[in-house]
């Protein structure tokens, strides 16, 4: 019952906020608690809404016109590579997320990644994660290749580092491993399974939306 | 076909630029409407501007009441994220939406609703009363309600927990007479 009352009040300080509440993403709530969250909403709805800063038809336009920009990206290279899956196309942006602490700060470039990545059903490519030391020397730290899914569903396949000739599946029903050496093959649960695989697009670009401070490496196309 | 041309394939006549700041504003009210909050209304107002203008621009489909497309393609965009949490959710097709429909549901606003909800506030004793007034319609903090009201942080809770369970009760019941 106290767990039921703090929620309810947690919710509501959350809105007076502004912020989304994160029982907004997980549905998983009782009907009874349900029901409350949505009348909470409907008395807030006597209110104003809150509008947002001056500048943000200027800052729509300039996202919308650059999600449209990635479309056209995806149809002009949809003729030529990747057969298999059915839509994979994605804007691979590198960035270093540099502060993961503050929600707030969501430049056009994060939410351009948002947008091109909620156009493509599944994406397959080639994943390097590099790390770079201060006197400027990089190192390979793993290469995978990818087959991946929004469904959660994923293929991948070490091809560099500790995660060599490692091949990790998840189907959403099961998930395993097999390295080819120990010709033996481990089953785990498919779920929990919260971060699939190294730097899965849609996770990176969850964690850039919570950064406090992004910047662009450079950018490559995963198309198909 | 530059940049300036392409954008003018949207709507016929409208550019990008001239869509968004013509009907930004009556969709983030809708949008805020269901969601009650700034973050959450900017991002789907976002994203339903990106879907609608990718499926009138790939069907070169001619909208006849915009708003109307607008709205129905929040909602969707509402739906698929509702079923996305709940994990193997389909996406929503937007060949499925025929226009007019986003008139159906709207209350944003709505007169009728807010006279409902009035009416189930009406109904709260008046403890209950100033409590989700102080709290949610007023936007207090639980530390400053309870001063105000002269009670403790605790009791704050369990009022308004009340009060939303007697209004739910209300709202849902045909006892709004």
């Amino acid at each position: 019952m106290n767990r039921r009352i703090n929620k309810l009040s947690k919710y509501i300080d959350t809105l007076n906020e502004e912020r989304k509440p994160k029982e907004h993403e997980n549905k998983k709530e009782s009907p009874e608690m349900e029901e409350l969250f949505e009348t909470v909403r409907q008395v807030r709805s006597l209110k104003d809404p809150k509008l947002p800063e001056e500048d943000y038809a200027e800052k729509l336009t300039t996202v919308v016109k650059s999600g449209q920009s990635k479309k056209k990206t995806k149809r002009t290279s949809k003729r030529t590579r990747y057969v298999g899956l059915a839509a994979v196309a994605a804007v691979l942006v590198f960035i270093i997320v540099l502060n993961t602490v503050g929600p707030f700060a969501r430049p056009n470039i994060v939410q351009a990644m948002e947008q091109a990545f909620l156009q493509i059903g599944a994406y397959h490519g080639i994943v390097e994660v590099i790390e770079t030391n201060a006197e400027g020397e990089s190192v390979t730290q793993t290469k995978v290749e990818v087959w991946a899914d929004k469904e959660g569903r994923y293929y991948v396949k070490g091809i560099e580092g500790w995660q060599k000739d490692l091949v990790t599946a998840n189907d959403g029903e099961t998930k395993w491993q097999i390295r080819h050496d120990d010709k033996e093959v481990k089953l785990f649960s498919a779920f929990p399974d919260p971060y699939g695989f190294t730097f899965e697009i849609g996770q990176e670009i969850e964690d850039a939306k919570k950064a406090e401070k992004v910047e662009i490496l450079g950018d490559d196309v995963i198309a198909g | 076909m530059t940049e300036v041309e392409e954008n003018k394939k949207v709507e016929g006549v409208m550019t990008i630029e001239e869509l968004c700041r013509e009907y930004w504003e009556p969709l983030y009210r809708f949008v805020y409407y269901k969601v009650q909050n700034r973050e959450e209304a900017e991002d789907i107002t976002q994203e339903t501007f990106v879907k609608a203008i990718s499926y009138i621009q790939e069907n070169r489909t001619k909208v006849e009441n915009v708003i109307g497309f607008l709205k129905t393609v929040a909602l969707n965009v509402l739906r698929d994220r509702w079923r996305k949490y709940k994990r193997r959710g389909n996406t929503g097709n937007l060949d499925d939406i025929s226009q007019g429909y986003a008139a159906v549901n709207d209350y944003s606003e709505s007169t009728v609703q807010r006279d409902l909800i009035l009416h189930a506030l009406s109904k709260l004793n008046e403890k209950q009363k100033s409590c989700i007034e102080l709290r949610i319609l007023q936007g207090y903090t639980v530390p400053e309600t309870a001063q105000m009201m002269g009670i403790s942080e605790g009791n704050v809770r369990v009022l308004q927990y009340r009060a939303l369970q007697r209004l739910s009760k209300i709202l849902k019941s045909d006892d709004v007479d």
